[in-house]
């Protein structure tokens, strides 16, 4: 392995030749930046209310216009970045450690093990996800503690999968059971032979993903199973939106673009990414449907 | 307008408003071949709210049943056609209160029902109306009907209604509303004693026809009624639980009527859709912000009262009403006994008293609090109007919203202890004919039912009591307004408004709607085309 | 292989009776229950008591299920709480409006994205690849309701070329057609992207493929070969992917049904789950988890009748 700053700038040297890549690593920076530093940002704390001045236009005050309860929307949409790259960070990362762990235990386990964990996963995707986000949140209430909970829950099963498949993949190469013949421990297999080998593909799989799970808690949102109001999260101001959709179209307008912007940002970028690590992977599916 | 009812002088104002620029809409749209301008058969499409699940008086719930019965069913008495709760006589041609306990009638000769089941006679008026209080039958209508004994028989026509004891609101919400629908006692035994969506026999100016489930029900001129011809040959009333949906269906021609959301009302009176105008009809709902006082946080009358303060129910009904409601002195509307022209706390609050009131109390700031609210887009707009005049004061307010059914059982003891964690609640009832329903929810008998509050006054319960039981109106008047001091004097409730009822109406039809903004199809009429 | 379909079958069973099984369990432990929407404000504790007995709902938890399980092997999904109409009756009603959205959904995005793939096969890294690829990528993972926000509020709303709601009329083909146009491409839209990426690549491998290159060596003309052979393979795998794109979409028209207010399964089972429409619920579910169950393992047979690596039970993926 090369050192890390000598990887990350052939990266980039490479990511450079790539129109698209790059403009989504732009997009990328733009949204995070402007999640990061929203409240500098914004022009209005996104909470403060003002009844006389609803559903307004785009004017100089407001960039965006006002949303039902007076409040400025630019102000809203930058603050919901804050709660999507929340919802992102901690859902990807506790999903994709999850998932880790269960796929290699499923791929280099005992038989009776993977099947079992395999059951489970079939079951887990079976479930109409919509279902399992109303029951759940019923249950224990609308919040977004709750939202991540219902994505992790229901996005271990994919990154699981692929692991497994990775693992099972290389369990059976040829240099492995002469390790294995020569005593090696399966922690050290793992971490040696498998880890490296799937990094790199989820970490792409996770970036990819992004979209999905910020897709998802704007989905849960707008069906009134997120967050609580007045949190500006953009499911919510869609949500919104929604309602109030013959008194301004602007909450709709504005509440979509960030979803859009980070599609497209988080696609290009890990398509690019993509095919600079591994151009066969390049073509075959993944992550959510 | 000269085919248009005249108004009302219960009619809000804003409606002025609002049909200078339906005219100019109108003006525009004149000359388009509208739907249900000309046709052959003159139908009647009808938005309702709810879908049917019971047709049968002592089962019929919602009011959006209804409005169906009144339709098909004849009563002793009904509502006049003047938006007021004023009765008149319907199939009684004779009706006179005796005395607290005894009240007599006398039909008038040669009613029908459908279905060859004959003529209604006095022992189908005994038979309706003991049926709904008999404890077989676990009626939910039964209350409606509450000091009910039984109905003496004179001869065929003739008897008297007598009951173990007063009950004021006997007329209006006994026997005008759809509890007190009078069915034939054969045609109801022939299906076993009840039934559901399909009634064995009608008797009213329409009689049913088809009830398509989630879709619609369909009416049809009854042609044994015996009275003013029903004015349309069908009526088709849709069942359509999304405001979205029937507004769309509206614009898109398929209704002649339709209650709208408030949030469309200004866009609709704007722009109207095609040969179709806009009328805010007033409602009988009442909004409020319930508070439970047995609470530890909320046990301090000054904490209470600091609320109370802190919340400006004018800016609450500006943004969730648009401004088109008015703020309500209670849960009794304008022009219903018992009314108050004030309510103690001014529309505006007064945030400096509220915060006098907080450091008096003592309590520490900020004071962290939780309100609970349903998903409906009208309260969540309200209850974060509240949030942000509440932090104003020093309270945070978490807002946790929830699905209907989940909503409807917080404060309730039969589910478990969730109610004890009952701090703040926005709630909203809606009333009937009769003040008494809109204040029984809050005596000590609903505490772990609806009296979420845990309000508990030996006086309210009291006055309750003795307000149902007397004719009187002016002591009724009295004790309401009472009732609603105390209520308000405990620190438990905040009143926002009663709301309105928007309702989008072609320019083909002539609507006739109750007080509370509720359609009475029986007195909808076609405007005959001019070609 | 039929013991491969054996066991596949077994262990769709299986999964279906596990997901089925926990959403018995998660539903009725929500608070609230149809007793109480029904009766409204006049739900005193007896007549909801009373009502709750009726409808069954009093029984431990694990009678109900046996009683809902014995009922299904009859074919009974039980009877709606509110209106007493049989379940199945209802589910019948609404599951062809939600095929047909499926349906039109995919088999729009088929026709978009099939040709779209191959012509970017062929004429690779032209400019017709390269914006096909930048609008598939994005395509792929906007979310359906942001489209369907989106289509409703210009060309339904604002500029009025599509109706906003509904299903159009019973018994009018073209305006049941009419109405399939927006939900159809809100739903569809990401699946333009993905058949025609999937379809790019198949292709791609295939034309490198020896019996291609031989077919060329012998003098067939490009495009016979493109049809005859190389669209033909390249078309199976986006079939399979099409048979579980079937069975997912189930729950995705929910947000289409929603926004356009759409009769349809989705719907359905959210409202019932609302008004804690205990049976509907359950034969929604029963239905739709059926349907994805069944339509993966159609899709998982179809690959290992394909590849028979894939039989040994565990590495289909």
């Amino acid at each position: 392995m090369t050192s890390a700053p000598g990887f990350f700038s052939e990266t980039f040297g490479k990511l450079k030749r790539d129109p698209l890549g790059l403009a989504g690593l732009g997009i990328v920076a733009v949204v995070l930046l402007s999640a990061i530093f929203a409240s500098l940002l914004s022009p209005y704390d996104p909470l403060e209310v003002d009844v006389y001045d609803r559903l307004s236009s785009p004017s100089w005050q407001h960039w965006l216009g006002t949303d039902q309860l007076g409040r400025d929307i630019l102000s809203r949409v930058l603050h919901g970045g804050r709660i999507a790259l929340k919802v992102s960070l901690v859902a990807i990362s506790v999903s994709l450690s999850a998932g880790l762990v269960l796929g290699m235990l499923a791929g280099f386990g005992p038989r009776w093990l993977d099947r079992i964990l395999v059951v489970c996963f079939d079951t887990m995707r079976s479930f109409p996800t919509i279902m399992f986000a109303l029951a759940i949140v019923v249950l224990t209430g609308p919040s977004l503690n709750t939202v991540i909970g219902i994505i992790i829950i229901t996005s271990i099963p994919l990154y699981a999968r692929i692991v497994r498949t990775q693992t099972q993949a290389v369990r059976g190469l040829d240099y492995i059971l002469a390790e294995r013949a020569m005593g090696a421990s399966t922690a050290r297999i793992l971490r040696h032979h498998v880890l490296p080998n799937i990094a790199a593909p989820l970490l792409i799989l996770a970036s990819m993903d992004v979209p999905a799970v910020v897709g998802m808690e704007a989905g849960l949102s707008f069906l009134g199973l997120g967050v609580s109001p007045p949190t500006p999260s953009w499911g919510a101001i869609l949500n919104d939106g929604y309602s109030y959709l013959r008194n301004s179209p602007w909450p709709i307008i504005a509440g979509g673009i960030p979803l859009i912007l980070v599609t497209l940002g988080f696609t290009f970028l890990g398509e690019s990414l993509r095919d600079i690590f591994d151009p066969r992977l390049r073509g075959k599916g993944g992550g959510h449907g | 307008m000269s085919a248009r009812t005249p108004i009302s002088p219960r009619r809000i104002n804003r409606r002025d408003f609002l049909r200078g620029s339906a005219a100019a809409g109108m003006a525009l749209a004149g000359g388009w071949a509208a739907p249900g301008w000309t046709i052959e058969r003159n139908i009647l499409h009808i938005r309702n709210y709810v879908d049917l699940t019971a047709l049968d008086p002592p089962f019929s719930v919602s009011g959006g049943e209804g409005i169906v019965s009144q339709a098909i069913y004849r009563n002793l008495l009904c509502f006049k056609p003047d938006g007021t709760w004023e009765t008149e006589l319907d199939s009684a041609e004779f009706f006179e209160r005796v005395d607290d306990t005894h009240y007599a009638f006398r039909l008038k000769p040669g009613l029908l029902f459908t279905n060859d089941f004959g003529e209604m006679t006095a022992d189908d008026v005994k038979f309706s109306l003991e049926r709904i209080v008999d404890p077989a039958m676990n009626a939910p209508n039964a209350p409606d009907l509450a000091t009910l004994s039984h109905v003496e028989v004179h001869d065929r026509y003739s008897g008297t209604i007598v009951l173990d004891a007063p009950y004021a609101a006997l007329t209006t919400v006994g026997l005008a509303g759809a509890t007190g629908a009078i069915l034939s006692r054969q045609a109801v035994m022939s299906v076993g004693g009840r039934f559901g969506v399909q009634p064995p026999c009608c008797s009213g100016p329409y009689r049913f026809i088809d009830w398509q489930s989630q879709r619609k029900t369909i009416l049809e001129r009854n042609l044994q009624y015996q009275g003013p011809t029903a004015a349309f040959d069908q009526i088709h009333v849709y069942a359509m639980t999304d405001d979205k949906a029937s507004e769309m269906a509206f614009e898109a021609g398929q209704l002649d009527c339709a209650t709208i959301s408030v949030e469309s009302t200004g866009p609709f009176s704007k722009n109207p859709p095609p040969n179709s105008y806009v009328d805010i009809y007033p409602s009988s709902r009442n909004y409020w912000l319930g508070m439970n006082q047995t609470h530890p946080k909320l046990q301090d009358l000054r904490v209470r009262q600091a609320i109370q303060y802190g919340i400006d129910a004018e800016a609450v009904v500006e943004a969730a009403w648009f401004g088109l409601a008015e703020t309500s002195t209670g849960p009794i509307p304008k022009g219903m006994t018992g009314h108050r022209d004030q309510a103690l706390v001014p529309p505006r609050g007064d945030p400096d008293t509220a915060r006098k009131l907080l450091r008096e109390s003592g309590v520490a700031l900020p004071l962290r609090l939780r309100l609970d609210v349903d998903t409906n887009t009208v309260v969540v707009t309200a209850v974060q109007v509240i949030q942000w005049s509440l932090k104003k004061i020093g309270i945070e307010v978490d807002i946790y919203t929830q699905d209907n059914s989940t909503f409807l059982t917080i404060g309730q003891e039969s589910a478990g202890d969730q109610w004890q964690d009952v701090q703040l609640f926005f709630q909203s009832f809606i009333g009937l004919a009769d003040p008494y329903y809109s204040l029984v929810w809050f005596t000590s008998q609903q505490l772990g039912i609806w009296n979420w509050e845990r309000f508990s006054n030996e006086e309210f319960d009291r006055l309750n009591k003795q307000a149902l039981a007397t004719n009187n109106l002016a002591e009724r008047d009295r004790m309401y307004r009472r009732m609603q001091d105390l209520m308000e004097q405990s620190g438990c409730y905040r009143f926002v408004t009663n709301g309105i009822m928007p309702q989008a109406i072609r320019n083909t039809v002539v609507p006739v709607f109750r007080p509370d903004g509720y359609a009475m199809l029986q007195h909808f009429s076609p405007i005959t085309s001019p070609a | 292989m039929i013991r491969f379909i054996t066991r596949r079958g077994l262990l769709a069973l299986l999964i279906l009776f596990l997901a089925v099984t926990l959403l018995f369990g998660m539903i009725h432990m929500m608070p609230g229950d149809p007793a109480s929407v029904i009766l409204g404000p006049k739900a005193s504790p007896e007549l909801k008591a009373e009502l709750n007995r009726r409808m069954g709902l009093d029984l431990p938890l694990p009678v109900q299920l046996g009683r809902f399980y014995g009922d299904l092997a009859q074919g009974d999904l039980g009877l709606d709480v509110f209106t007493n109409r049989p379940v199945a009756d209802i589910v019948r009603e609404q599951l062809p409006f939600t095929l047909a959205l499926v349906l039109a959904a995919i088999g729009g995005a088929a026709l978009i994205g099939i040709p779209l793939g191959c012509f970017s096969a062929i004429r690779r890294n032209s400019l017709l690849d390269r914006v096909t690829a930048v609008l598939s990528v994005s395509f792929i993972a906007i979310p359906t309701f942001v489209v369907a926000l989106y289509l409703l509020l210009w060309l339904a709303v604002k500029w009025r070329w599509f109706p906003a709601i509904g299903a159009g009329e019973s018994g009018d083909l073209g305006d049941q057609l009419w109405h399939l146009v927006l939900p159809a491409i809100a739903l569809g839209l990401g699946w333009v992207g993905y058949i025609a990426r999937m379809v790019r690549a198949s292709m791609l491998e295939v034309m490198e493929e020896n019996h291609i290159r031989t077919a060329r060596a012998f003098g067939l003309p490009e495009r016979s070969i493109i049809l005859h052979y190389a669209l033909r393979i390249a078309v199976l795998p986006t079939v399979t992917i099409l048979g579980l794109g079937i069975g997912s979409m189930l729950s995705g028209a929910l947000f289409a049904e929603i926004v356009f207010s759409r009769p349809g399964i989705g719907k359905l089972l959210f409202e019932a789950v609302m008004t804690r429409n205990y049976p509907v619920v359950m034969g929604s579910v029963v239905v739709t988890t059926g349907f994805f169950v069944l339509s993966t393992l159609v899709a998982d047979i179809i690959n290992a009748a394909l590849d028979p690596r894939l039989r040994d039970s565990g590495r289909a993926s």
